[in-house]
């Protein structure tokens, strides 16, 4: 075996990580070759001062209140949690025993030997036996708890009992089981039961930990200041609140934290903002930690969140990488924030507030998988926003590197749009400012006063003094011509920095908060990017609702105009979430593309923010899955699945088709604005067969087209055998519905990024 | 009732066996997850809180299932709890002009980075001036002590990527060492 001094296979050997043989194999390379054995000693030396260097970093720990809380909320949250099931526990008795009489005992015979952990839908006959059994175990322990006359121990036994159940599926002992029957008739003794119980039954009350030598004070401190259970529950039971079902509505926040210096880490208030020494610095951080969410076993995680909350200020960073000629950094390309970047072609629902679009089809660059489009969207129905007069201040920035067709000429060409869309209650202004001087070029007009708007847009440079700083100037003007019941905002335009039309960020935060006070409201635009301070319009967003676009070039500006003015966005509802969960029988696996750095491992996770959804709000989500009825990759298989299972679960797959089983379920929770209480909306969607590529919508190829883009850009190990070419002829096919000329400029971008890897 | 809710249920109702698994895994890996957390968040109170939501999911778990890789999943929710507060506080910014024309970044000022390193061993030193990529797979190789495997069970990277991160980041490591030795020897 040849081995050059530089090869990783020495590193591994030296770091222990190489199989027997393979060590065999290198250690008998080392001793013929002295440059390796040089290389060895070097490397050997520099892990021994790594090791001494970083163990004697200094001991970091949790403070003790945070090692007291850690266990009573995770008490707290679970006892919640057993409280909704014992509900459903109930419900499941009856059915559950009426199942297992009717399952015929061959069935029965068969299951038995499975002994899987998880069971799949065909096993519904045993499945019914073991519901009827947890069933009562659950509202057996369930009434003990509620006389409070339970011991530890009790509780212990009974549970330990039920794993054992499922994993063994002793049958037998479950011959007949009768609605009457007690829990231990039901439970069968087995050795293996009996051992496992005793350590934890000689227990009379908490398990007391055996300390170790070296860190003990910390963890017999800690036993000690936990609350007992009883105390845990007495004391904090009446303060969880959850929804009906198995809803999570609301974060339950069950003990109060300690007090610390940092503040919660789910709020985003400006302290926790941080003041970045140097943009450049931030970037980096973040964008050297990102890793793409992976696929999900359906079987281990059966529901998944959306997040509500994208940006899309990704898309704008890309464009202007490729633009200037360079490939842009693979960790700055989010490929959900590219995909909502676009409109797509989404009709209101009749029926509700939110309306969702599923689509499904074939993955065109794996083709055994299959690509789920999900697109959820709200609108109001009374459609009265139109109706709602607006009265707009413009501040335009007139300075000079906005004296160029791209910027200023590019404001006075899709102005029209917002012109158009006005009518006679509507007022507008319009500033511009230089500096720190502000001018006024018309206004205020009516809004049916279409030439005069159209020909002050047009020639901004015409303009007279104002005296005061711009945006003080601009939310005076706003106030003035104020209208109570309708919609006010003044429109800051700027290429430079958003503060410097203000004085000061202060200045500009105060007055984005007096203003929203006296109801008007303040959008930051951007042109030709990279100028708006991010910490300061997160700040702005938090602290005054202000709202930020970018505008770098004339698809974006046409888009601002004609949509985001002309139909002002009012809230509709709250705490929005999306949960997605996949049938563990149709799919094997999923990945939502995108969202690299969002917790993969738990996106079922109760403690994200939900968010607020306005009027006209759009989201696009991507799944790629793995349908269970595609064909057994050796790789993919799971750690406890053997092949005779898996096809057994692809024939099952197929024959579900067109069945009465949904592939998928789609679980909306809103809080509409005003009501009082949450609405929860449930979609299934039927297992239709899969549709072809040339049969999808256009939305569904440019959404596709865009992902794919972004994970050629990312590299993504999931990329499969997408090119340019084919991402390109996708984004062909969703030309079809492109109302501000993006999806074209998407086209052209992805040939410019093909002649500049040439 | 179907039979994935029985799994859950099943699987929510042993309280004791989850203290037990938190309480030892608090004890085993606490100050390890601290010091991993603040290493990427440079903070010891978001570490500490982000530490403190691990084991508050840690306790949801079924513990039958999650002790077969108990340190992998701990590190896992860890680091991707570090990167939702990451994104959470710092959004993704804009990356300005500048930054696109030139992508090197440019140094604070080098007194400053003189004294805050004074501070630290040699080696220290310099991995700190490792990309964050192979900064964090050499520390959880040589800090944390885990395989290659349980790396790339972490990070999401695959095997053969982790070993090829760890050679380079060593390799840069030894450079860099080299250089300064010889500079020191010929001012």
């Amino acid at each position: 075996m040849k081995i050059s001094p530089d090869d990783p296979i020495l590193t591994a050997f030296v770091l222990g990580e190489l199989d027997p043989s393979e060590f065999a194999q290198v250690e008998a390379a080392v001793m013929a070759d002295p440059d390796l054995q040089v290389a060895v000693s070097d490397l050997r030396g520099l892990q021994e001062s790594l090791v001494f260097e970083l163990v004697v970093e200094p001991e970091l720990e949790l403070m003790r209140e945070q090692r007291k809380e850690i266990l009573a909320i995770g008490r707290a949250e679970l006892l919640a949690q057993k409280k909704s099931f014992e509900k459903e526990a109930e419900d499941a008795l009856a059915s559950g025993i009426l199942n297992a009489m009717n399952a015929d005992s061959e069935a029965l015979a068969q299951t038995s030997t499975a002994g899987r952990r998880i069971v799949p839908p065909r096993m519904i006959a045993l499945s019914g036996l073991v519901a009827a059994c947890v069933a009562l175990t659950v509202s057996w322990v369930a009434s003990h708890w509620k006389a409070g006359g339970f011991k530890d121990s009790d509780v212990l036994a009974s549970h330990r009992h039920e794993p054992a159940v499922f994993a063994n599926s002793d049958v037998e002992g479950f011959n007949e089981p009768k609605a009457g029957s007690s829990i231990t008739e039901l439970l069968p003794s087995t050795d293996s039961l009996s051992t496992g119980n005793s350590e934890i039954a000689s227990l009379d009350s908490l398990p007391q930990p055996s300390v170790a030598g070296d860190n003990g004070t910390s963890s017999a401190d800690l036993v000690e200041e936990i609350p007992r259970r009883e105390d845990v529950l007495l004391n904090l039971n009446e303060e969880v609140r959850y929804g009906a079902s198995n809803g999570y509505w609301e974060e339950v926040s069950v003990l109060p934290r300690a007090p610390r210096n940092s503040s919660d880490l789910n709020s985003r208030t400006t302290e926790t903002l941080p003041e970045p020494p140097d943009g450049a610095e931030n970037i980096e951080k973040i964008e050297a930690r990102s890793s793409e969410s992976p696929y999900k076993w359906t079987r281990e995680y059966w529901t998944a969140e959306i997040p509500t909350e994208i940006d899309t200020v990704s898309y704008s960073n890309v464009r202007r990488y490729l633009r200037q000629g360079q490939i842009p950094p693979q960790d700055s390309v989010h490929i959900e924030e590219m995909i909502n970047y676009f409109d797509y072609d989404l009709k209101p629902s009749d029926d509700g507030m939110f309306g969702v679009d599923v689509e499904r089809g074939i993955c065109p660059w794996e083709p055994n998988h299959e690509l789920v489009r999900v697109a959820v969207h709200a609108s109001s129905r009374d459609g009265d926003t139109a109706k709602t007069p607006r009265n707009f201040v413009f501040l335009i920035d007139s300075s000079d590197s906005m004296r160029n067709p791209a910027r200023l000429g590019m404001l006075s060409e899709s102005a029209g749009q917002l012109v158009e869309s006005l009518g006679s209650k509507d007022r507008v202004t319009i500033f511009t400012y230089e500096g720190t001087s502000a001018h006024l070029v018309a206004g205020p007009l009516a809004g049916d006063r279409h030439e005069a708007l159209a020909y002050a847009f047009a020639n901004l440079d015409q303009s007279r003094n104002m005296a005061g700083t711009p945006i003080r100037v601009a939310f005076r003007a706003a106030r003035n011509s104020l209208i109570a019941s309708g919609e006010n905002r003044v429109v800051l335009i700027t290429d430079s920095n958003v503060e410097a039309g203000a004085g000061s960020r202060e200045t500009l935060v105060e007055l984005a908060k007096l203003g929203r006070e006296c109801k008007i409201g303040l959008t930051v635009a951007g042109v030709r990017g990279g100028v708006l301070d991010s910490t300061l319009t997160a700040r702005l967003e938090v602290e005054a609702d202000v709202e930020t676009h970018y505008l770098d070039g004339a698809g974006d500006a046409v888009r601002f105009f004609g949509k985001v003015l002309a139909k002002p966005a009012k809230v509709l509802a709250d705490r929005v979430s999306i949960n997605v969960e996949f049938e563990s029988s149709i799919v094997r696996s999923f990945r939502l593309i995108g969202f690299a750095n969002r917790s993969p491992v738990d996106s079922y996770d109760r403690r994200a923010t939900p968010s607020n959804v306005r009027d006209g709000y759009a989201l696009t989500a991507l799944y790629e899955i793995i349908p269970m009825a595609a064909p057994v990759e050796l790789n993919e298989m799971g750690d406890h699945e053997s092949w005779a299972e898996r096809e057994n679960d692809r024939a099952l797959a197929s024959s579900l088709v067109d069945g009465g089983v949904p592939l998928m379920e789609i679980n909306l929770r809103y809080a509409p604005v005003g009501a009082k209480l949450p609405k929860q909306t449930i979609l299934k969607v039927a297992n239709e067969k899969v549709t072809e590529l040339a049969e999808l919508s256009p939305d569904f190829q440019f959404a596709a087209a865009v992902a794919g883009y972004g994970m050629m850009l990312r590299e993504s190990p999931y990329r499969g055998d997408v090119s340019t070419t084919m991402v390109r002829q996708l984004a062909e096919g969703g030309l079809a519905f492109d109302p501000y000329g993006l999806r074209r400029e998407f086209v052209e971008l992805v040939r410019l990024s093909e002649k500049i890897r040439r | 009732m179907d039979d994935r809710l029985i799994t859950r249920m099943l699987k929510r109702t042993d309280m004791d066996a989850r203290d037990q698994l938190v309480q030892s895994a608090m004890r085993e890996f606490e100050a390890r997850l601290v010091r991993y957390a603040c290493s990427i968040l440079n903070d010891l109170d978001r570490a500490r809180d982000v530490v403190q939501e691990t084991f508050i999911k840690l306790y949801q778990q079924d513990p039958e299932q999650v002790n077969r890789a108990l340190k992998s999943w701990l590190f896992t929710v860890c680091r991707n709890r570090c990167f939702d507060v990451m994104r959470k506080e710092n959004r993704l910014v804009l990356v300005p002009d500048e930054m696109i024309a030139s992508t090197r970044r440019t140094d604070e000022d080098p007194s400053r980075e003189l004294q805050r390193e004074e501070a630290k061993g040699e080696v220290l030193r310099f991995l700190e001036r490792l990309p964050e990529n192979q900064r964090e797979v050499i520390r959880l190789k040589f800090q944390h002590d885990m395989s290659y495997k349980e790396i790339s069970e972490v990070t999401n990277l695959s095997v053969s990527n982790v070993g090829f991160l760890i050679h380079t980041g060593l390799k840069r490591l030894r450079v860099m060492m080299d250089h300064h030795q010889s500079s020191e020897l010929m001012p």
